[in-house]
């Protein structure tokens, strides 16, 4: 009784990042994470996990810059220390490259990044059709290994952990005092919002250890991303397809883009396919709300619909939740005794 | 939480630099406001100020981080409620007796008489006095349910509710019948935010009144949590008892039963519905007119139903009738700062704190760390640094002649 009680939905990155955050910074909440599914079973943790993003149209340039830096910096701390392989980030080098030079040259990120630069005719050579390119060193982090590590330490900080299907969030307004929903693409249902809808993402791990660059077509349809245990290669944008079935088309048709680009890759033995739905939406959602299901207000911070950003966005996205929360603690008007 | 130290620094105008840093809550946005107000009166120029607040800010930075822990202070104990446990004992103070903390300096401790005293004290409102005895007569006689159970109701009217609540529990396991402290556990528990426990306790006080405790077994099997199917247990379980008292309000239609409108009042409490619950003390007001408890639960239920205005009135009506309630008066202030009267605010903890030593000089022990902590917040409203830190390190005296409080 001595505690606010606090529900994290989903144990996804962005749900065990926050989680981590609330629990560390709030010493009195007593955090909860309540998930349907944990790692290995996330979408987080098919994921590439390289650092770089897409700018979301509706949001604050700074803003977004603010979760790109907060969460570079908080995972590159942990890429050169001795965490690196129990949590399963490294630094990574490599090209984004495009067809046409894209309308924006230099993202919102490249100085946050490590060593950006326009890639040289000379680099470019190898890619044929090719015009454009950047070269730069980022983050690599792989929610196999992240997530475990993160859940380690969310325990160490007091968190607990639960294992159910959520139906409603107003059936949680009895139990707790404040609900965090990164509940992603589960969003659509738990919070009624029509805005999140699946991409639908296919990628395959190879193992090719000779290959050290990651190599991205700046459509984001096709990438290279050696990895601490094989190079996850893909992949596809399908959006509104709820398919979680491994497509043997798009498998072929992954194989072959990604060979054009390391031609290598087509001798490489294929370890596992795997299957996403990214969490799309226009703008990830990242504000409060009151629910008041039956009388008692609760008040609800909504952290979702990061779309294929989840693992570059995670920590930042998670300190401006952290926020949030603490604004909601604030705002609690001081109660009167009977 | 309690420990305060003072901050080093004069404050200097260091919320224009901050408002890029911090903007957590909206104290800040008021302390720019006022700040800025200020500054422009002054007219200086921005840059200038700007320099200089950025050269402020930091050994500025503790005073803000404090406010910030206030405030999380206070948000942590609008659920909880006081957490005693988690307080270092004080060595004036040993545990005895279940998690009640007796005065160890009791000038009553062998006094003859003690119970009737202490009674007769909390009737006067000298609350202090009142426990002081009250404690004594139990030390006497540990098994003086009686005795318990005033201890605890004056505890709540002294605004210490864990305490209040421990010597309810011991009470109702001496004599698990004793209704008026059933019905003053259910309101403790209401307000520590504990709702399963206070519909326990409410269920408790029908099944133990003669005069509806036929209702629970013509609800069958109905009230146990086990039965539903539903996720929502506690909020079912509420609907259920709130049921069994509509059921027994039922039976009275030619008369009003206040002691059974006051639990209806606190179960409407408990699901917000602070209108209907404002209909069931107002009634139970009808037959006891002068009666300051009831006074005081109506003006809380119109408070948390944002109808402060109208809470300041049955506040007002409950401190006529009894001059020593500290709830109340703890519970005016806190309507002082939501209608943004924040000196009136301070005027009331700072009197209500001094109630609480008066009768016993040399002790901090008995004055409630939530007034203390509702008086910072108040005085930190102000834009007064100097008396926050008077009010961190728990200065009465001083903030008393700052404030121009006498001695009531």
């Amino acid at each position: 009784i001595d505690t606010v009680r606090v529900v994290v939905v989903g144990a996804g990155v962005i749900g065990f990042s926050t989680a981590v955050c609330v629990a560390e910074a709030l010493p009195f909440c007593s955090v909860t994470v309540l998930a349907e599914k944990f790692s290995p079973d996330t979408t987080s943790d098919g994921a590439a996990g390289i650092l770089f993003a897409a700018q979301f149209p509706d949001i604050s340039v700074e803003r977004q810059r603010r979760w790109f830096k907060d969460s570079f910096d908080h995972l590159r701390a942990i890429a050169q220390s001795q965490q690196s392989p129990e949590a399963g980030v490294m630094m990574s080098s490599g090209y984004q490259i495009f067809k046409d030079v894209p309308a924006d040259p230099k993202p919102y990120w490249s100085d946050l990044v490590i060593g950006f630069r326009l890639m040289t005719d000379r680099e470019l050579e190898r890619f044929p059709g090719y015009k454009f390119g950047q070269a730069f060193t980022t983050v690599k982090c792989e929610c196999s290994s992240y997530l475990p590590w993160l859940e380690k330490r969310f325990r160490k900080a007091g968190g607990k952990v639960q294992q159910r299907k959520v139906s409603s969030l107003h059936d949680l307004s009895d139990s707790y005092d404040l609900i965090i929903n990164c509940s992603g693409l589960g969003s659509r249902t738990l919070t009624d919002d029509p805005q999140v809808y699946p991409v639908r993402g296919q990628v395959l791990k190879v193992e090719a250890p000779w290959l050290q660059h990651f190599i991205r077509d700046g459509d984001g349809k096709t990438y290279i991303y050696p990895g601490i245990h094989g190079v996850t290669v893909g992949g596809t944008r399908q959006e509104d397809d709820w398919r979680l079935e491994v497509d043997d088309g798009d498998t072929r048709s992954i194989l072959e883009r990604c060979s054009r680009l390391e031609p290598s890759l087509s001798r490489a033995r294929v370890l596992s396919k795997w299957v996403g739905l990214r969490p799309g939406r226009r703008n990830p959602r990242l504000e409060r709300e009151l629910v008041q299901p039956r009388g008692r207000k609760v008040p609800v911070v909504h952290n979702y619909g990061h779309g294929g950003w989840g693992v570059t966005l995670a920590w930042g996205s998670a300190l401006d939740a952290l926020g949030l929360v603490r604004q909601c603690l604030h705002e609690m008007p001081p109660q009167a005794k009977l | 939480a309690d420990e305060h130290k003072p901050h080093s620094s004069n404050s200097g105008s260091s919320a224009v630099f901050l408002i890029f840093t911090h903007f957590y809550s909206f104290i800040f946005m008021l302390n720019i406001f006022l700040r800025t107000r200020s500054l422009l009166a002054r007219n200086e120029s921005l840059e200038d100020e700007f320099v200089r607040a950025k050269a402020a800010v930091e050994s500025d930075t503790e005073f803000w981080d404090k406010m910030q822990a206030e405030w999380e202070e206070l948000a942590r104990r609008n659920w909880l409620e006081e957490s005693e446990t988690q307080r270092p004992i004080p060595p004036t103070v040993s545990p005895v007796e279940k998690g009640y903390y007796f005065n160890t300096t009791n000038p009553y401790r062998d006094w003859p008489n003690a119970f009737a005293e202490g009674q007769d004290k909390a009737r006067e409102g000298d609350l202090n006095s009142a426990v002081l005895l009250l404690e004594a007569a139990i030390l006497q006689d540990p098994q003086d349910s009686e005795a318990w159970q005033v201890l605890g109701m004056t505890q709540a009217e002294n605004e210490n509710e864990q305490a209040a609540i421990v010597s309810l529990q011991r009470c109702l396991e001496l004599r698990p019948n004793n209704l008026p402290a059933l019905m003053a556990l259910a309101v403790s528990f209401t307000n520590s935010g504990m709702q399963r426990e206070a519909c326990d306790a409410l269920q408790r006080w029908i099944s133990h009144n003669p005069r509806y405790k036929h209702l629970i077994s013509n609800q069958r099997s109905n009230t146990t949590p086990e039965h539903h199917v539903c996720p929502c247990v506690s909020s079912c379980r509420l609907q259920d008892i709130l049921l069994l008292f509509q059921d027994a309000a039922l039976l009275n239609l030619d008369c009003v039963d206040p002691d059974l409108q006051t639990g209806l009042g606190v179960l409407f409490n408990l699901s917000c519905d602070f209108n209907k619950a404002v209909e069931a003390f107002t009634a139970a007001l009808s037959i006891r007119p002068q009666d300051y408890l009831l006074w005081n639960r109506l003006g809380a239920t119109l408070a948390n139903g944002n109808r402060s205005e109208e809470a300041v009135e049955a506040y007002s009506r409950a401190l006529e009738l009894q001059p020593g309630f500290i709830r109340s008066r703890y519970n005016l202030g806190i309507s002082c700062i939501n209608l943004g009267a924040h000196r009136e605010a301070v005027s009331n903890f700072l009197m209500a704190l001094n109630q609480q030593r008066r009768s016993q000089r040399c002790s901090q022990q008995q004055m409630s760390a939530n007034i203390w902590t509702a008086l910072r917040i108040a005085i930190s409203m102000m834009d007064r640094p100097e008396l926050f830190q008077a009010a961190s390190v728990g200065d009465l005296d001083l903030l008393m002649r700052a404030f121009d409080v006498g001695d009531v």
